[in-house]
């Protein structure tokens, strides 16, 4: 406080505070964007700045530009996409059940999405495995050329939003408190963690190492076309909780305070936790299980901005974006063979992190 | 005016709050006495529809407020609950938050100068920016307070603004609401277990028993045989420097 003299009002003061943490702001989305750059321009085939600038601007030719566009670019952008939707999932989760430990791991949402991934390679066949030990059965026989239609997203979306809803309904019909969803939640993970290993128990080896492949989580998977479905729905996520701001802010002192301040607490929450979820089921049948991103992120934010969503919102989404792109740079350039999983280093970084946070203290 | 008819609120068919009804004018402070249970906090909640009264009516100056919707009752009513949690926000920005029911979209000028305003009023405009978790539990109970009246609204509910604080913020707390109600022409019930406290701040008590009203009453009238009735305790009320004072002899 000492660089404001005597004469600042606490308006100023709070103006020049608010732009000092757009100004840090500014500096992370530049970070992450310079890193971004770096990301495209390093890998077994190395590019110069000028050519990555080129093949940016569609001016490259060449090998350039099929690594540019059609290989590294994807990638990144995908990290950066991904990075923000769980970040906010995780925000909007923490924010509306007012606990540190909201996200969709947490809910059971992941987990879900795993089990309908595992149903969709082990009982319908998808992704390339063997036969299944089921095939035999005629009801196997209809369940695969059902499947024939089906993707492994599709089953995982399937599976993620199942999770939520049992969450939702629970919720709803018994009226839980929030620490008591994040109780069924855990409760929710543990039944999708041991549905999914009876599901593998049955099937071949092939099948399990390709469902195991699916639940490491990795950003390399996805085509431009599903990057453009995931960056609408973080988008419009995005849009909405930004509406809701002021809201989330309310809920910050209570239940109870938020509804004397005008807000209608149970169609914020009902709303909230389906968006938290659909962003983070897309994700998540598009890339698997990234895990810690959505938890941490958010309480990143929180320690440079504070708790007024009117900053957090935007800071844990760029927190996200550039945690998840430099998990994913980290692993493919420093580590793997230029393919670890992301979502394994996200799960060895975010661990320390998320307990040296606690450490610290946690901000609500 | 405030006017509350017949207000009943039930939990699993149990009434909670009782038929209740009562006048209160501007620039008054009405103090809810009641032992635990007596359903005090619940008729506040049920004042700004943070608990919807299954029967009755409250009028705001000839306005039905039960028809309203949440964000346009807070204009009219600001509500401090007795539990509520202590958040990493700024001052500032807790105080602004007052201003939630009347913004769009973002902060006007306007608002800053009214959070601005209460800010100095309440002299916690030195510490505008620091953490409201950081704070003691009296400079906390202040910016809910600051909060409140961030809203300018016309009545103000307060559920037990002293529990958790030491006499001198009993004292600060109280004596800064009566000030205010005063100088705003407002309107407060607050639900109160300090009879010192009530006696002093407060111009009227309703006094709840078994869910209802026991005695609506101007609080020169409450006599020994009124707290005995209501909290079933002897109790002498004496005049202490011209204060009336409780004094329990049972």
């Amino acid at each position: 406080m000492s660089c404001y003299s005597d004469n600042t009002t606490a308006t100023e003061k709070y103006h020049q505070d608010v732009k000092r943490k757009q100004l840090i702001f500014a500096g992370l989305v530049i970070i992450t964007l310079l890193l971004g750059i770096y990301a495209i321009s390093k890998g077994s085939y190395q590019l110069s700045i000028s050519h990555v600038i080129q093949g940016i601007l569609g001016n490259a030719e060449g090998n350039s530009h099929l690594v540019v566009w059609n290989i590294r670019m994807p990638r990144i952008i995908a990290a950066v996409i991904s990075g923000w939707g769980l970040a906010l999932s995780g925000l909007i989760i923490q924010s509306l059940l007012r606990n540190p430990l909201g996200s969709s791991s947490t809910l059971g949402i992941s987990q879900g999405a795993a089990f309908g991934a595992v149903v969709g390679i082990i009982i319908f066949e998808l992704g390339g495995a063997g036969a299944s030990v089921l095939a035999e059965s005629s009801l196997s026989n209809k369940l695969i050329n059902f499947g024939r239609f089906a993707s492994i997203p599709m089953f995982a979306f399937i599976g993620a939003m199942g999770a939520t809803w049992i969450i939702l309904i629970l919720a709803k019909l018994k009226r839980l408190s929030p620490e008591a969803i994040i109780l069924a939640g855990v409760a929710l993970s543990s039944l999708f963690n041991s549905a999914t290993v009876l599901i593998q128990y049955f099937a071949s080896e092939t099948q399990i190492a390709s469902a195991l492949f699916w639940t490491f989580g990795d950003v390399a998977r996805s085509s431009w076309s599903e990057i453009g479905i995931m960056a609408l729905i973080i988008a419009l996520s995005t849009v909405w909780v930004t509406f809701h701001r002021w809201n989330l802010n309310a809920l910050l002192s209570g239940e109870e305070a938020a509804k004397g301040l005008g807000v209608s607490v149970d169609s914020l929450r009902i709303q909230g936790m389906m968006i938290a979820a659909v962003v983070s089921a897309v994700i998540t049948a598009f890339h698997g299980v990234i895990a810690f991103v959505g938890l941490l992120a958010p309480h990143i934010a929180k320690r440079i901005v504070g708790s007024d969503h009117r900053l957090v919102i935007p800071f844990s989404s760029a927190v996200g974006a550039a945690l998840l792109l430099l998990a994913d740079t980290t692993g493919r350039l420093i580590i793997g063979s230029g393919n670890l999983p992301v979502g394994i280093l996200t799960s060895f970084m975010g661990a320390p992190m998320f307990l040296y946070l606690l450490m610290k203290g946690i901000r609500r | 005016m405030l006017s509350v008819n017949n207000i009943q609120f039930s939990y699993n068919s149990h009434h909670v709050v009782n038929d209740i009804g009562f006048k209160l004018d501007k620039g008054l402070v009405l103090g809810v006495l009641g032992v635990n249970g007596a359903g005090k906090s619940t008729l506040l909640k049920c004042l700004n529809k943070v608990l919807v009264p299954h029967k009755g009516s409250v009028m705001l100056n000839n306005e039905e407020v039960l028809t309203m919707k949440g964000s346009e009752i807070a204009k009219h009513i600001a509500y401090m609950p007795q539990k509520y949690f202590e958040e990493s926000l700024t001052v500032f920005d807790a105080v602004l938050l007052g201003r939630k029911p009347h913004i769009k979209w973002a902060a006007s000028d306007k608002d800053f100068q009214i959070v601005e305003r209460i800010l100095k009023k309440m002299n916690l405009d030195s510490f505008a920016l620091r953490a409201v978790n950081s704070l003691s539990g009296g400079e906390m109970q202040k910016v809910v307070i600051a909060r409140a009246l961030a809203q300018e609204p016309q009545v103000l509910l307060l559920d037990e603004p002293t529990s958790n604080l030491d006499l001198k913020n009993q004292f600060e707390v109280m004596s800064m609401v009566r000030k205010i109600v005063k100088e705003q022409n407002l309107s407060a019930i607050v639900s109160i277990h300090d009879l010192n406290l009530a006696f002093r701040f407060a111009d009227f008590f309703l006094m709840m028993k078994h869910h209802k009203v026991y005695k609506f009453i101007h609080k020169d009238e409450v006599t020994s045989e009124m707290i005995k009735e209501v909290y079933g305790i002897d109790a002498l009320i004496a005049d202490v420097s011209g204060h009336k004072v409780v004094v329990p002899i049972g």
